[in-house]
């Protein structure tokens, strides 16, 4: 139980990045995004917390939208894509990410090598 | 096309779960609202078709949490978000103390953010009393070497002797507003890492 609190907390700031990473290769909309981060081991974002984010990020900016209709569907879809600025956070995420995983990996290790 | 078109091909089943999701979300303007209330509609009709006969509107809804719970969480959001463009104190507090009860981190660190903010009153109106009641206000030196900053009553201010006189009236007010800065930042810091 205590490992799944942690792992809820650790989740919630990583999400985030995922999100932002997802749609740097494509345009998706909120359940190709969730398909795409349940097929991974631990991503463990839900239905219920996604949608807040990407509204969230859409307010800030990071995110914008547009309905579309897609060819064979019964109804549009709402499409998100990164923005300049959501660009830009992502870069600095990724080197943020990119540091922390080091070190924190070190420190477990015992830098054994 | 609208949320209501989308509405219209959902199973009834649904239909109540998006109602109580506009009720929640209604601290929200209009056309924020509609576009939430859509784009669950939308996310539905894919859930459903994606899974055939396999997944009962129920079941799709139970992913989503109850519906209240859900809009909350926009509702919430939206609400740090405003606070948070409007830069205003008051706000920015409001937001701090309606968040202390959601976990134990935002408990802890509220309750410090709070306690800022609660100092920063404190020198403003140390600073704003003076003028007013001039004798009872300042910074009093005890015989015993203690000290007490405030606006203090007669019988606790025996034998003690105020020191700062008017000086104490811009020193107030700027330790005031150099900590009402620091708990609006505090509070922005925490406000960024409790939202969702």
């Amino acid at each position: 139980m205590e490992v799944e609190r942690w792992k809820s907390q650790l989740w919630k700031g990583a999400a985030e990045l995922a999100i932002l990473a997802l749609l740097e290769r494509r345009e998706s909309y909120g359940l190709q995004l969730l398909e795409e981060v349940r097929g991974r081991e631990g991503l463990g974002l839900s239905e219920g917390t996604i949608y807040p984010l990407l509204n969230r990020l859409q307010k800030e900016g990071k995110v914008s939208a547009l309905w579309v209709e897609d060819p064979g569907a019964s109804h549009p879809r709402k499409y998100y894509r990164l923005t300049g600025d959501g660009r830009a956070l992502l870069q600095d995420m990724k080197a943020e990410w990119g540091a922390f995983r080091r070190s924190l990996t070190d420190l477990i290790e015992g830098d054994r090598a | 096309m609208n949320g209501h078109d989308l509405c219209a091909q959902l199973p009834p089943g649904t239909l109540e779960y998006l109602r109580r999701l506009r009720a929640g979300l209604s601290p929200l303007p209009e056309s924020e609202r509609e576009e939430i209330v859509r784009e669950t509609a939308a996310h539905l009709l894919d859930r459903l078709a994606a899974s055939g006969a396999a997944t009962s509107p129920e079941g799709a809804l139970g992913e989503l949490g109850e519906p209240e719970a859900y809009a909350a969480r926009f509702v919430s959001n939206y609400r740090i978000s405003s606070a948070l463009a409007s830069g205003s104190p008051v706000a920015l507090a409001t937001q701090v103390l309606r968040l202390l009860g959601t976990s134990a981190w935002a408990f802890c660190g509220g309750t410090v953010v709070l306690i800022f903010y609660a100092f920063a009153f404190g020198m403003l109106m140390v600073g704003f009393a003076k003028p007013i009641a001039p004798s009872q206000t300042g910074l009093f030196l005890g015989p015993g070497g203690g000290f007490s900053l405030g606006i203090i009553d007669a019988a606790s201010r025996v034998g003690s002797r105020e020191v700062l006189g008017y000086w104490l009236i811009p020193l107030a007010l700027i330790a005031g507003v150099l900590l009402l800065l620091l708990a609006k930042r505090l509070s922005r810091a925490f406000l960024r890492s409790i939202r969702r």
